[in-house]
């Protein structure tokens, strides 16, 4: 009883703290429609921001609290929906949440290098542990903290005042009413843009709260630990209340408090759970996640949203897909000539990510279903051609069959199609949550057993042996994957074949099919598609290639381990493939090659800057030119609102008057040549390649504008010319 | 001196112009009424007037001030309350929760209720019902009860009988006759003539961006007969 007690006390004061997140997202959701990945980031900002008031600056608790969670926290929020969020008004569900993922990504780059994550932040409850009031209950003592009837206090008093504000206040009737229509509101005389911006800060301010509170109730604050608890018990309470009702979110988020309370408690007391019980708290909610999406009620099939919508795709022609392909593949077997050895594992590894990111072309660029956890699949790919797929007598003769790689593809296809079934009735932001909860359940619950796991039936091995696993190289007959350039030349080759065999399969019927569902699902069902085989198929076709790319990435990188895995590498590549164009190929190469080598190669850049000129070196330390180049990306996805349809077709344009100037064109490659040449015979280093290709390529669309600019100008003056040389003759 | 006088003025989505210098006035306490086919831009030219989309070209002047520049909710400060094409409701709220919105207008809320309630007793019976759940008759009357809350210098009517059955339609436009005769001037947008025309002390036929018409309620018919009947 006095066990029950005391997991009822914790279970409560978690709960209504995560009820206080969740009803947050709420209300950032509702009056937007932008369902805020970045809410939990938030949270742990301030839980940092307050760290570093009253552990650092020893700035008295209360002032900090305030500050924090009623000045700075609203006024960050209002700054994001005023300079990013406002601009996503006409964009698909995926550019929305890739963009509040990129914020997210930020956040994490900012306070990692404010407070870098090998350092340990300790935090105390108000009032400290010991303030507490003691019940006796039978023979034992219960506790109750002040802190606990605090924070149940706040959430409450802050829960009550949100229910209040939405159904009683004018602002708080028009933050709900700016969902529905703006124009509307604005017809009334309300102001959206203000509407919505306070509703902005008001979760920011529950989101703060809470940050701090768990953090304490966690006694540190720990950027990754505390996101993903955010994240996961938030968006699930907030699921619960079906993203509507503050009553129901807040039941849910007490829901799940307890839940965890309950469980880890009584499980900590078995010993067969002792080793399990610890993942409780991430695993909970994520499994309560999947049955409240699958039991709750979704909308019926959407007709045609294309109309709103501001992505475009162009389909490329055959011709086009062959040509950009050879012209890749002389590109990669150029760079492979001039890389040294750990380059090449590089762009290796990117390429493999970038065939990872291809199952995001056919799955959400082409069919229109998202997935968050791509690189999961891949890992379940991997893992078990790991385990199925090894022959050799042992390291380093060892070697990966293709066997084992050919299983490890099927079985991934399955499972993609298991996931498909629940995703049947799962659309747009519910079925991008419902692969996140897949991607955190694998890569913090079934991965973070080292030992050997084995599922009954199948007796397949889902684990990671000793927290690491080293995939070797395969090889076959001729063809040998063993050095990092055949690895290079067989990922790009693979990458050509299955990204034309995707430009085939687009302008096929089943693509046409696809594009048809993902466009309008009841149309397409009217005229006699069936739904379930689309689906089904573009996800199990998409599992395999994250497969293909999963087992090339590993074997790329020698050795694995679970973090290689982790969900934010899956949100990272999701995010870059968007920025590069999510419904081209182009953009799936942009996003691996992007996520895979282009931020270690700005990292690398910064820090031979900074090497280079002394004088520069603390503006460019290694910590800082790290964490530059981990904004890069979050940046640049926080700009998709501006141009959704990604950076590589906006690029292709940016080229085409360099295309049609034979003079540009050739004095272009020339250049390239002269460059390539000079880097080949070791006149100069990779970084100067790297230097003046971008040089060249920043150049080349100037000079032809400028001798088109002239040539029209040129054209324009020639009547008068002609009409004064006529005057004079006569 | 007129209410409102358009002059010249021009509207486009990005590069296509689909409202080409039209110039058109009412009067304080006129009824006018435009008319035309579906495509000709009368919606357009009625959210440039709201504030909803900018004019490329061209000034609108509202009782003697410039409002080219101003934003809907300063129209709508100004004495301007546009109920839109379609149905002019929030439909996830409640009919309260719309009724409250209207009190941007400087009304007190039990004001507004008392008054759309007495106009629309309708709307008691429903009033914690959500708007999108009710039938498009009583839709639009909650649409109608915030012309008849806020009394507005100038109500503009966008389509008002769109989708409704001709029973409802003439209700809904017995209270508009009700406004009328109160003395609110009205800028009423309508492809069924035979409907607004009787209230009409103006018309006006638009197609193809522009103003091809302006006149008497009869010339205006008669001209719409020839049109369509080529006689």
């Amino acid at each position: 009883m006095a066990n029950f007690l005391v997991y009822l006390i914790a279970g409560t004061t978690s709960g209504v703290l995560y009820a206080l997140v969740a009803s947050g997202l709420v209300l950032t959701y509702t009056t937007s429609g932008i369902f805020n990945f970045a809410h939990g980031g938030v949270a742990m900002l301030s839980a940092f921001v307050f760290y570093q008031m009253t552990a650092v600056w020893m700035w008295p608790n209360w002032i900090s609290f305030i500050l924090v969670a009623f000045v700075l926290a609203p006024l960050f929020q209002i700054g994001v929906y005023r300079v990013i969020m406002r601009r996503l008004t006409g964009t698909s569900d995926i550019t929305k949440i890739v963009v509040t993922i990129a914020l997210m990504l930020a956040i994490f780059g900012l306070a990692a290098w404010g407070w870098p994550p090998d350092t340990s932040y300790p935090l105390s409850l108000f009032w400290g542990v010991t303030a507490e009031w003691t019940f006796h209950v039978g023979s034992h003592d219960v506790y109750l903290q002040y802190f606990q009837v605090f924070a149940i206090g706040v959430a409450a008093v802050m829960g009550i005042g949100l229910s209040i504000l939405f159904k009683r206040t004018r602002i708080g009737i028009a933050m709900r009413a700016v969902v529905d229509s703006p124009d509307l509101l604005k017809l009334n005389g309300g102001v959206p843009e203000r509407v919505a911006a306070i509703s902005w800060a008001v979760g920011g301010s529950m989101a703060a709260v809470a940050g701090i509170l768990i953090a304490q109730v966690q006694g540190s604050v720990d950027a990754t630990s505390l996101t993903i608890l955010l994240i996961t018990c938030g968006v699930t309470a907030a699921m619960i209340g079906r993203l509507r009702s503050i009553p129901v979110t807040v039941f849910g988020g007490i829901l799940i408090g307890l839940e965890i309370a309950f469980f880890t408690g009584y499980a900590s007391q078995h010993q067969e759970w002792t080793s399990w019980s610890p993942q409780f708290g991430v695993a909970i909610p994520v499994l309560s996640l999947f049955v409240v999406l699958l039991v709750l009620p979704q909308d019926r099939l959407r007709g045609a949203t294309l109309s709103r919508l501001r992505e475009r795709y162009t389909v490329p022609t055959m011709k086009t897909a062959w040509v950009s392909g050879l012209a890749l593949m002389i590109f990669v077997i150029g760079m492979g000539q001039i890389m040294g050895i750990s380059d090449t594992s590089m762009l290796a590894a990117g390429m493999a990510l970038s065939i990872i990111a291809l199952s995001l072309t056919l799955l959400t660029g082409y069919a229109g279903e998202i997935n968050l956890a791509p690189i999961s699949f891949g890992a379940i790919g991997a893992i078990v051609a790991y385990h199925h797929g090894l022959i050799g007598p042992g390291f380093p003769d060892q070697r990966t069959s293709l066997w084992g790689i050919g299983i490890g593809i099927v079985i991934t296809m399955v499972l993609g199609g298991l996931v498909a079934l629940p995703a049947l009735r799962l659309r747009g932001l519910h079925l991008a949550l419902g692969t996140m909860a897949f991607g955190i359940f694998l890569s913090t619950f079934i991965l973070s057993f080292t030992g050997v796991v084995t599922i009954p039936l199948i007796h397949l091995h889902l684990a990671f042996v000793g927290g690491a696993m080293t995939l070797p190289p395969v090889k076959f007959l001729a063809w040998s994957l063993v050095s990092p350039k055949a690895q290079l030349l067989s990922s790009t080759a693979l990458f050509i074949f299955l990204g034309v065999g995707l430009v085939a399969l687009r302008r096929s019927p089943y693509g046409r099919r696809l594009v048809a569902m993902k466009d309008s699902p009841a149309a397409s069902a009217t005229l006699g598609q069936s739904i379930l085989w689309l689906k089904v198929s573009a996800f199990m076709l998409s599992s395999g290639l994250a497969a293909v790319g999963g087992i090339l990435y590993c074997i790329a990188l020698g050795s694995v381990q679970t973090t290689t895995f982790d969900i934010f590498l899956s949100f990272g590549l999701v995010m870059a493939t968007v920025v590069g164009g999510m419904g081209n190929v182009s953009g799936a190469l942009f996003g691996g090659v992007f996520f895979g080598v282009g931020l270690t190669a700005v990292q690398h850049t910064l820090f031979n800057l900074a090497n280079a000129h002394n004088s520069w070196g603390q503006l460019f330390s290694w910590a800082t030119a790290y964490h530059l180049a981990a904004l890069l990306p979050a940046t640049i996805g926080i700009t998709l609102g501006s141009n959704p349809s990604g950076s590589i077709s906006k690029i292709v344009e940016g080229y085409r008057p360099v295309v049609e100037d034979r003079v540009v064109l050739i004095g272009t490659l020339l250049a390239i040549g002269v460059t390539y040449a000079m880097t080949a015979t070791h006149v100069w280093g990779n970084w100067w390649f790297v230097f003046c290709v971008g040089m060249i390529g920043l150049l080349a669309p100037l000079a032809a504008e400028r001798r088109m600019k002239a040539s029209t100008d040129h054209d324009l003056a020639e009547p008068e010319q002609f009409q004064a040389e006529m005057a004079l003759n006569s | 001196m007129a209410l409102l006088e358009l002059s010249g003025v021009s509207a486009a989505y990005g590069a296509i112009e689909v409202v080409h210098g039209v110039s058109l006035t009412v009067e304080p306490g006129e009824v006018v009424a435009l008319l035309g086919s579906n495509g000709g831009g009368k919606s357009t030219l009625m959210n440039v007037i709201s504030g909803l989309h900018a004019p490329t070209e061209g000034t609108i002047t509202f009782n003697g001030k410039d409002v080219t520049k101003a934003d809907a909710p300063e129209r709508v400060a100004a004495g301007v309350c546009a109920i839109p094409e379609g149905r002019g409701i929030f439909p996830n709220l409640t009919v309260r929760e719309n009724l409250r919105l209207a009190t941007y207008s400087g009304v007190k809320t039990a004001e507004v209720e008392a008054i759309a309630f007495d106009r629309f007793p309708r709307l008691a019976e429903r009033k914690s019902q959500l708007a999108g759940t009710m039938s498009g008759g009583e839709q639009q009357m909650l649409a109608l009860a915030r012309a008849f809350v806020v009394s507005p210098k100038l109500l503009i009517l966008d389509e008002l009988s769109m989708g409704l059955a001709p029973l409802i339609v003439e209700d809904l436009y017995g209270r508009v006759a009700a406004l009328a005769a109160e003395g609110m001037a009205l800028l009423v947008v309508e492809q069924f003539a035979r409907t607004i025309l009787p209230l009409a002390h103006r018309a006006a036929i638009m197609a193809h961006g522009v103003i091809t018409h302006v006149g008497d309620p009869a010339t205006i018919e008669a001209e719409l007969s020839s049109s369509y009947l080529g006689g």
